[in-house]
């Protein structure tokens, strides 16, 4: 499936093997495992996808969706905040 | 004398040109850390209430910490502390570059002025000898020249920090500059400085900083290089820059003076005009950093064609970095990059903080498209979203108190109070100070950051935007309101001892937190672990906070612009629908430290559980109004 997944100025996935559409939790678990120094910061302690991660779909947040449990949909653009601090 | 620390400070009477070395006070170090902490505790006792920020009993601190100039990483900060012009309460502003590790070397931890000069003058200090010198020659200099000069007068080794026409005009928006562009920014410093016809500070010298266990610090030193995690990655390829696109998208950026919105007003494709690879990209671009730093997030960019020409150093500038491409970009709804590197290099040599000036003009642009303020008044300047000449050329006239800028140079407060309090919604300050560019409906923990503390609407405080690698804190929801009272203390007091220590900020965002323990406990030979972090860091935000009570100042009588906190909310964008209850927020955090809910006020068990019974009387007698 045509799903991306940009973060920061880095595309790390470009395509969605299969049929049927990831979650946007099922595409950030199944980057991390493929991209896990690109994804350090994705994640707490244990492992578990930080709440707080800003993620957006076609630059909308996810919050304004159904969060990390959104069904994502052919041609969707998926981008991953990788720091907000500084400056 | 306390390890790490050369063992004394430098008073200098500028009414009376008398300079006098004076002893560290070795509990006040281990107590206050060092820097803006020390800072706080001495000016308590030596700047009387009620003194006028711009008068002779104003005393302008110069300070570092006991990591400044050692092996630490990154240890290349000084602090400038005074009584702030801007907000009539305590005043600091932290920097970078060469200049705080040189004055360590030149034989000092800091320098305290106290009065007012019958004439411009500066300091030199040379391997422990000080003089106060003539800067007939000096005043009206642009920063830019001045180092140029004093660095051919002084010689190889020479560092200097200063003021720019903008400080010398007394103009709030001023700051202390060094290294020809970093800026201790904010509290409206670079004005006390002018009011005490104080050109600059000169430095030379190779003392080394006595230290604890040399040795120990090397290999902390090249421990914990190979453990650059976080923040690293971005800050090193881009420096602040790198987050300026995401900012944007994710509405933590201003967009169009706070009132507008990433996603409509300024979307994606203009956000990476003026973000990451498109500044790196820039032509000539080099990166360089700050006394030893291993991230090295500052750049030199070349720019001598095009509509907006250096005119400085051969046409070489600075890569402007986040807050000045967020207060000049998307704030003005401008996606010129040549114009920011412009207004970037205007700011740097007259000396003002990019924040206030971008904040200040978003205003008058703000009053203009809404019919306050007319062409005539704005002296000719098509005053338009987005138009880069006019913000250019109103900058310009902004640092040199020429025309409508006059009214402008003192900051957003004082632009509003002059123009007879138009457009009040569009000046966008807490107690006189511009917000920095970090959207509390993004990150809620920072309202009550920017409300609360000592010197208001600041980022480097410790709300959550930062929190560095390995500093716990529980987890809540992000537009939870209620149980964030915690994280706020944990994040404060690191940053608290951090800023103290003469660290550098991304050096705590870039590194494991242990690193920060074991570095203090090395240069020191104190113990230094989590508890001491919260006690320390806590002491340090009582003291500034205290010098504001006894002015009579309660930080809850502050106002709060709407915009920042979403009232009314946003009807577009990634923060859109949010409104942040900053109250509740304030209550929670308030009750943590123990501060009376109403007054802020510290309890008096809270007092003597930090060692400040001190402050009670004073406290007691002080007048602040419950709010």
């Amino acid at each position: 499936m045509n799903i991306k997944l940009v973060c920061g100025s880095e595309t790390l996935l470009d395509s969605w093997p299969g049929e049927i559409p990831p979650t946007v939790e099922q595409l950030l678990n199944t980057v991390k495992k493929t991209h896990p120094q690109a994804a350090a910061n994705w994640c707490d302690e244990k492992g578990r996808l930080r709440a707080s991660l800003a993620v957006f779909i076609n630059g909308e947040h996810i919050r304004y969706r159904q969060g990390l449990r959104t069904e994502l949909k052919e041609a969707d653009e998926v981008y991953v905040i990788a720091l907000i601090a500084g400056g | 004398m306390a390890n790490g620390f050369m063992g004394k400070l430098l008073n200098v009477d500028l009414a009376g040109g008398r300079l006098t070395e004076e002893p560290l006070d070795e509990t006040l170090c281990r107590d206050y850390v060092g820097g803006y902490g020390l800072g706080a505790r001495l000016l308590y006792e030596r700047i009387p209430k009620g003194a006028d920020p711009l008068g002779p009993q104003n005393v302008l601190g110069i300070l570092t910490g006991p990591l400044t100039g050692t092996a630490a990483i990154i240890g290349s900060r000084f602090v400038a502390v005074a009584k702030s012009p801007k907000t009539g309460g305590w005043g600091d502003a932290n920097c970078g570059g060469h200049f705080g590790p040189h004055l360590k070397f030149a034989g000092f931890d800091g320098v305290l002025f106290s009065g007012i000069s019958a004439k411009p003058v500066y300091l030199f200090i040379d391997e422990g000898r000080a003089q106060l010198l003539d800067a007939a020659d000096l005043w009206g200099l642009g920063v830019t020249a001045l180092e140029d000069l004093l660095v051919q007068r002084h010689g190889k080794g020479t560092q200097v920090c200063s003021i720019g026409p903008a400080g010398e005009r007394l103009a709030l928006s001023a700051c202390i500059m060094n290294d020809k562009e970093r800026a201790a920014g904010r509290s409206g410093l670079g004005a006390v400085m002018g009011s005490k016809r104080l050109k600059c500070i000169v430095v030379k010298g190779k003392m080394a900083v006595p230290v604890h266990d040399a040795q120990q610090m090397k290999e902390l030193r090249k421990k914990y290089l190979k453990q650059a995690t976080g923040a690293f990655e971005v800050f090193n390829r881009y420096g602040t820059a790198g987050i300026t696109h995401d900012a944007i998208l994710s509405g933590d950026a201003p967009v169009k003076n706070w009132g507008g919105a990433g996603a409509t007003d300024f979307p994606s494709q203009r956000g990476r005009r003026i973000s990451d690879e498109a500044v790196v990209s820039l032509e000539g671009y080099k990166s360089y950093g700050c006394w030893h730093c291993p991230i090295a997030c500052g750049g030199r960019v070349t720019q001598t064609g095009g509509r907006f020409p250096l005119t400085l150093n051969d046409g070489v500038g600075h890569k402007p970095e986040y807050e000045t491409l967020a207060m000049f970009g998307p704030n003005l709804l401008n996606d010129d990059l040549a114009s920011i590197v412009k207004l970037n290099e205007i700011c740097n040599n007259l000396g003002m903080d990019t924040i206030t000036v971008g904040a200040t003009i978003a205003y008058a642009l703000e009053c203009c498209e809404n019919g306050l303020l007319s062409r005539q008044q704005t002296d000719g300047l098509d005053l338009r979203w987005g138009n880069a000449e006019a913000i250019v050329a109103l900058a310009e006239k902004i640092g040199r108190r020429e025309g409508f800028g006059d009214l402008l140079a003192d900051g957003v407060w004082a632009a509003w109070k002059r123009l007879g309090r138009i457009g009040t919604e569009y000046a966008v300050h807490i107690q006189g100070e511009e917000i920095p560019a970090h959207d509390p409906k993004f990150t809620p923990g920072l309202a009550s950051t920017y409300w609360l503390t000592a010197t208001p609407g600041r980022h480097t405080q410790g709300g959550e935007l930062v929190a560095g690698p390995g500093v716990a804190v529980p987890d809540v929801d992000k537009y939870a309101y209620s149980g964030r009272a915690e994280g706020h203390h944990i994040l404060v007091a690191a940053v608290e001892v951090v800023n103290a220590a003469g660290l550098c900020l991304f050096g705590y965002l870039s590194y494991p937190f242990k690193a920060v323990l074991e570095q203090l406990a090395a240069a020191t030979g104190e113990a230094w672990d989590m508890g001491r972090i919260l006690t320390a860091g806590t002491r340090i935000y009582t003291m500034r906070h205290a010098f504001n009570l006894r002015e009579g100042l309660n930080p809850l009588a502050r106002n709060m612009p709407g915009r920042i906190v979403g009232e009314p909310p946003l009807r577009e964008g990634n923060v859109k629908e949010i409104t942040v209850d900053y109250r509740m927020l304030a209550r929670e955090f308030l009750e943590r430290l123990n501060w009376d809910p109403r007054t802020t006020v510290p309890e008096a068990e809270t007092l003597e559980q930090h060692g400040m019974e001190f402050l009670a009387d004073d406290l007691r007698h002080a007048n602040v109004a419950p709010a």
